[in-house]
């Protein structure tokens, strides 16, 4: 034995070494790669927990679901939310004060996933925190990173016991904006199969929704809508801002307050029509017409629409301001701003037609054209006026 | 002989003063990497167990990672010495050899290359590839063509670099939750930027890990000792201050990489000099300056082969990292350098001893060429992958 030791002892002792390093190290780094997962847990408690001020712990709970669809922007397709998880959040006396919805929407990508807390105490929306998304965020486009703490806040302390319950977007991630609207909007509809909660509803109807070309009533309300509302099926044609807002009931019963709030909400999910062009003002002076419509950006191109002395014609059209940049346009060559907007108000002024879409900036030339054909109506309506 | 004639002999060489033997060396060597150590137990252990992300045994993780580095190079070449000297086989035999092998440098080396969360046995085997075929198969300390440790590091990451981001990965537990990294380090950003038409931008690059201070103190996700330029700095001004190492090497690569960077920026749109500042605090630059490319066995000895190794160097780092796949360019360049140490030691020994002469023309016109065409390859292969560049190029026609 002394003699294999002496022999053998040292190699057997350095590989002996190797094997313990290999064996315990090798615990040691599977306990160090399983702690991440024990961290990101923590952490992710710890976000959700931080929802809610006096939130101390989080349970589990099963909810009892919602069959709520969504459209999936920006296709007519529409989708159920995936609810992930569920949480009812305890403080330091273990009492329930919060519960938090984990949910998956559609955004500009699917798996747009974010945790919301509603408070039990007020029925109030206390805000929501992205968990994981698929959302643009590249070199060139950091689209999902627009969305700042203004639009965050927008989710904080929001009361649920509304019609209109819904966030503005933020121009440049609209979809993203969307999908963490609809996860607000379907977090509600949990939340009141869960409670004794319930949705505020109102019955209304969006027969016909158009522009209103009439240049005596022009300024006070751009758009025209006619409604069925109530239990009654009362009937309204009332006019609107471009933000879809209640303005004036122009002829049969005047709407109740809950249906005036739901408006926008209803002709907005309606989608009767493109409202890309918007009427910003006439004035009675000039005999001109302003409008913008939206391109890339909000609020796009800005165009004067000069009308003859008889006001039954389109005299010319006048480009006045763009906030398009064409900067996310890849392969557009040619001049900067506003050559697009005034190639396409040159050529209506000369015959009339509307150029085809520049390659490579389809999205403001899309914009002109449907401005353009937008003045097309116009102008018909002025004729048949006559 | 024209450079020696002035002189007076006999010649000391300063490896033979006592003060200056491999013994020394290699001590002020590992004294050197002290501070990077210290840094990175500091930075990935110690600061995340304080911040509460971490327990103790998790806060120890990179310090035992580093010492087994130099552990498992120690006993793999105390094994190969068993293995191949059948007469020489007792524990003093070995004791003795292991001690003027220096074992554990490239041990220790290794693993601060690696990310933080590297498991032992991917160490393991990047510390037999640099032990044993690096190091021990060239007829072991002072024979090896390759640096040992980058061997090593360069089979693990391009074999196993999966393993180790599964496991874990390169960002400590305080980093991982860090959103403004967004899981990416900073040559992952500005890998990014590959194909891009957008210029390199601080928001981009160098915001999300706070300011080019915090890239110079280290203070960002990266291997275990690349990320602290100050440290590595300490470490570097030790062993200039020791004469172990001469100043210009570093200052020659360095300044390579910050000049060649600054004019990539320049041509992508991005005139600033937070640019070249950013890539030289980040990846492996500062640490290959200071402990690799002074490395005395595969880099050139004499001074004149140090320059155009420090030249081609950096200009082969900006190349492999602009152009190549990876977003790291230190480690493949100074393999390839290791390999065409030889001949450059040779030329410029010969250039430095006759002079800038006819007879070494040759070797002054072939090195020069090399290196030209090497910075104009790319310059042009740099605009390419940024294309922002391209205009630039055409506009002036050169190209």
């Amino acid at each position: 034995m002394k003699n294999f030791l002496n022999k053998y002892g040292l190699i057997i002792g350095l590989s002996l070494l190797l094997v313990i390093i290999f064996v315990f190290g090798g615990m040691y780094s599977r306990f160090m790669t399983n702690q991440i997962d024990v961290h990101e847990q923590e952490r992710y408690e710890e976000k959700l927990i931080a929802l809610v001020a006096d939130g101390e712990s989080l349970q589990a709970f099963d909810s009892a679901g919602a069959d709520v669809t969504y459209p999936v922007p920006p296709s007519d397709d529409t989708y159920q939310p995936e609810l992930i998880e569920a949480y009812k959040v305890l403080d330091e006396n273990n009492q329930e004060v919060a519960m938090i919805y984990v949910i998956e929407t559609y955004g500009n990508a699917d798996g747009l996933r974010a945790a919301y807390a509603i408070s039990l105490e007020n029925d109030m929306m206390l805000g929501v925190e992205v968990i994981s998304h698929n959302e643009t965020v590249s070199v060139e486009n950091q689209y999902f990173n627009k969305l700042g703490t203004t639009f965050f806040n927008r989710f904080k302390d929001k009361d649920m016991d509304v019609i209109d319950f819904s966030v503005d977007s933020i121009s440049g991630a609209t979809y993203s904006s969307q999908g963490l609207e609809t996860g607000m909007k379907y977090a509600r509809e949990l939340y009141a199969a869960d409670t004794d909660f319930e949705i505020i509803s109102v019955i209304l109807e969006i027969n016909s929704f158009s522009y209103n070309f009439d240049l005596t009533t022009m300024n006070d309300y751009p758009f025209v809508a006619e409604i069925t509302f109530g239990e009654d099926n009362l009937q309204a044609t009332i006019g609107v801002d471009n933000d879809f807002n209640y303005l004036e009931t122009i002829s049969g019963t005047e709407p109740t307050e809950t249906v005036k709030e739901a408006l926008s909400d209803f002709i907005e999910r309606a989608d009767l029509m493109n409202t890309q062009v918007k009427i910003q003002s006439y004035d009675d002076i000039t005999q001109t017409v302003r409008i913008t419509v939206n391109g890339y950006s909000t609020p796009g191109i800005t165009m004067d629409i000069e009308l003859n002395a008889t006001l039954d014609q389109v005299d010319n059209l006048v480009y006045v301001d763009s906030t398009e940049s064409y900067e996310n346009s890849y392969t557009y060559g040619g001049s900067g701003v506003p050559a697009i907007e005034t190639d396409y108000i040159d050529q209506y002024n000369t015959d009339g037609t509307i150029i085809d879409a520049f390659s490579g900036a389809t999205v403001t030339s899309n914009a002109m054209r449907e401005a353009l054909e937008w003045v097309d109506q116009f102008e018909a309506s002025l004729n048949g006026g006559n | 002989m024209a450079r020696f004639a002035g002189g007076k002999a006999p010649f000391l060489r300063l490896s033979d003063q006592k003060r200056y033997n491999t013994n020394t060396i290699m001590r002020d060597f590992m004294i050197a990497m002290l501070p990077v150590i210290l840094f990175t137990w500091y930075k990935n252990g110690i600061q995340v167990y304080l911040d509460g992300y971490i327990n103790v045994f998790e806060m120890l993780y990179p310090l035992f990672l580093v010492i087994m580095g130099g552990l498992l190079s120690v006993i793999m070449e105390g094994i190969y010495f068993y293995i191949v000297d059948k007469k020489e086989r007792s524990f003093k035999d070995i004791q003795r050899k292991l001690s003027t092998s220096y074992a554990a440098i490239p041990g220790v080396i290794l693993a601060l290359l690696l990310p933080v969360y590297t498991p032992i046995w991917v160490l393991m085997v990047g510390a037999f590839i640099a032990t044993i075929v690096g190091k021990m198969l060239f007829g072991g300390f002072g024979h090896n063509i390759f640096n040992p440790a980058l061997l090593g590091y360069a089979v693990v990451g391009f074999t196993l670099s999966g393993v180790i981001t599964d496991a874990g990965g390169v960002f400590n537990a305080s980093e991982a939750l860090m959103d403004s990294y967004a899981g990416v380090t900073p040559l992952g950003a500005l890998a990014n930027f590959r194909n891009s038409t957008e210029a390199f931008s601080y928001d981009a690059l160098v915001a999300p890990y706070g300011s080019l201070w915090n890239l110079f103190l280290g203070t960002m996700p990266g291997a275990l000792g690349e990320t602290s330029a100050l440290a590595i700095l300490i470490g570097g001004i030790w062993l200039i201050y020791r004469k172990i190492i001469k100043w210009y090497t570093p200052v020659l690569y360095v300044g390579t990489v910050f000049v060649l960077s600054w004019i990539i920026g320049i041509m992508a749109g991005e005139p600033g000099i937070w640019f070249p500042t950013f890539s030289i605090f980040t990846g492996g630059v500062m640490f290959a300056a200071i402990f690799m490319i002074t490395e005395p066995v595969s880099t050139p000895t004499n001074p004149l082969g140090k320059v155009f190794f420090a030249l081609f160097l950096g200009v082969l780092t900006v190349l492999f990292r602009f152009v190549g796949n990876l977003p790291e360019g230190v480690g493949t360049s100074l393999i390839l350098m290791n390999i065409f140490a030889i001949p450059i030691d040779t030329y410029a020994g010969i250039i430095r001893s006759k002079g800038f002469k006819k007879p070494t023309m040759p070797y002054v016109t072939a090195l020069a060429s090399i290196f030209v065409i090497l910075l104009v390859y790319t310059l042009v292969a740099a605009g390419n992958m940024y294309t922002a560049v391209l205009p630039l190029i055409r506009f002036w026609q050169v190209i």
